[in-house]
């Protein structure tokens, strides 16, 4: 490979390290070597950050081809067909990936989502364990472990973990959109917004964690604080306990009140369905004004 | 992203061999997911909290066909599947006691619109009915979130299908079960 081409080859490797696909690709352009697994690892990466799955999976098994005991590219094709929800053929590839190397926390983490996805999460869990055996200070391996904390219902958990990521990865913007999403949950937007707001601070590219931050700051404002139960409780619940104490009182002969519940009840119902969109309304003419 | 970047520029992946051994070993590092049905195939769940509105319109039978749909389609487990089942049957049970309750020449189509605590009562059960089902289905929910992709298919047509048929079978069906049992 020539020098320039190799050249090319570190600048793209770099761009993608900074998240700048696009230019790794053009980076890569000059003197691509089809011979060579690490130009198809690049090029493949870049595409998936890009978010086109198809492409970076053809350049993996391209690359496969050339190599076929490339960890990289395995872990690569691994994360295309998760993308496309391939699992039989993720896993296939991540295991692969294993066979040459299963002490990998990064190959057993994409494993465990593999098989979270699959809907086992107990063997997710396992995985986890076994990474976070091997590497406890890998965000990867945090991440996982809050994830899977998140989706078996323990808020407290998935919180911890995400905290620990965060200790571990200050920079993370997932790890602060989660922690923010997971402390939003709970009912706690103030610190759900800080959280929510800095995520999008670190990778404002991400529509993701702005619309995120937006959604928290319209639930934090002042009009709607007479709805912050709803952030508590479902609202069949109080639909529940509503109509529970409407007919109890009823029932007690105690009408005048019962009367006076569904006055003050029936208008707060009302509110809730108005209220959150003019708030956005509200707050998105404010960010163009 | 950069980890398999890293892994080509040569950082080691791991080198501890009493590891290695204990990874291998087991069925871990087996391949499972063949045997589960590997790819994502079938429609895509509906939102679990768009169902209160099925329970609040529709009843009931409604709410509790569409949340055993949802548990199917989110891939909960058996006895979850089965306890979206026996919440309804309880709701039934509940609504139909309801009913047992209304004097016999009220027992028509014209009493029960006319019989507001009835159709009430009915609303409040079918509500109950539609908290149990979403908490039973909350961690497949929250699995298919958070692993799954998190997409979900549209209820309208299928919700306002179960209101409108199911929720006009019901009360018929409830007040000819009253009339049977009343003799």
């Amino acid at each position: 490979m020539s020098d320039a081409a190799e050249a090319g080859l570190h600048r793209a490797e770099m761009l993608v390290d900074l998240g700048r696909y696009e230019a790794a690709l053009e980076a890569l352009d000059d003197g691509f070597d089809a011979e060579r697994p690490r130009c198809w690892v690049v090029r493949a990466v870049a595409l998936l950050g890009l978010e086109r799955s198809d492409e970076a999976l053809e350049s993996a098994h391209r690359g496969l081809a050339v190599d076929a005991e490339s960890i990289p590219l395995l872990h690569v094709a691994a994360l295309g067909h998760l993308s496309r929800g391939e699992l039989d053929l993720a896993e296939e590839s991540v295991l692969a990936a294993l066979a040459l190397d299963a002490a990998d926390a990064e190959l057993l983490c994409l494993y465990g989502l593999i098989v979270a996805a699959d809907g086992q999460t107990g063997k997710a869990e396992r995985l986890a364990a076994r990474a976070l055996s091997l590497e406890p200070d890998s965000p990867s391996v945090r991440h996982l472990m809050a994830r899977l904390a998140w989706a078996r219902g323990d808020d407290d958990a998935a919180a911890e973990e995400y905290r620990e990521l965060l200790a571990v990865d200050p920079e993370s913007a997932a790890g602060h959109a989660m922690l923010g999403a997971v402390l939003h949950d709970r009912g706690d937007a103030a610190a759900a917004g800080e959280r929510l707001s800095e995520a999008a601070r670190l990778e404002p590219a991400s529509g993701g964690y702005a619309e995120m931050a937006r959604e928290n700051a319209v639930w934090r404002h002042w009009l709607l604080w007479p709805l912050r139960p709803l952030l508590h409780v479902h609202g069949g619940v109080i639909y529940v306990g509503a109509m529970v104490v409407i007919f109890g009182l009823m029932a007690l002969d105690l009408e005048n009140l019962a009367l006076l519940f569904v006055a003050v009840y029936v208008p707060w119902v009302i509110y809730a369905w108005v209220a959150p969109p003019l708030v956005r309304r509200l707050l998105a003419r404010r960010r163009l004004g | 992203m950069e980890e398999p970047l890293k892994r080509v520029a040569g950082s080691p992946g791991g080198g501890m061999d009493d590891a290695e051994a204990e990874a291998r070993e087991g069925d871990l590092l087996q391949p499972s997911v063949g045997r589960a049905g590997a790819r994502r195939e079938g429609p895509a769940p509906w939102n679990v909290s768009s169902q209160l509105w099925v329970a609040f319109f529709g009843g009931v039978t409604a709410v509790t066909v569409i949340a055993w749909l949802n548990a199917r389609r989110l891939r909960s487990t058996p006895g979850r599947v089965r306890g979206v089942l026996g919440a309804g049957a309880v709701g039934l049970a509940a609504v139909a006691a309801l009913y047992l309750t209304v004097p016999v020449d009220e027992l028509t189509w014209a009493g029960f619109a006319a019989t507001r605590p009835l159709r009430w009562g009915s609303r409040i059960v079918a509500v109950a009915v539609f908290l149990v089902q979403a908490w039973l289905q909350k961690p497949a929910e929250r699995r298919h979130d958070m692993f799954g992709g998190g997409e979900t298919a549209s209820l309208w047509l299928p919700g306002l299908g179960a209101t409108f048929i199911l929720g006009f079978l019901q009360p018929l069906a409830m007040i000819a079960l009253a009339l049977a049992v009343r003799g």
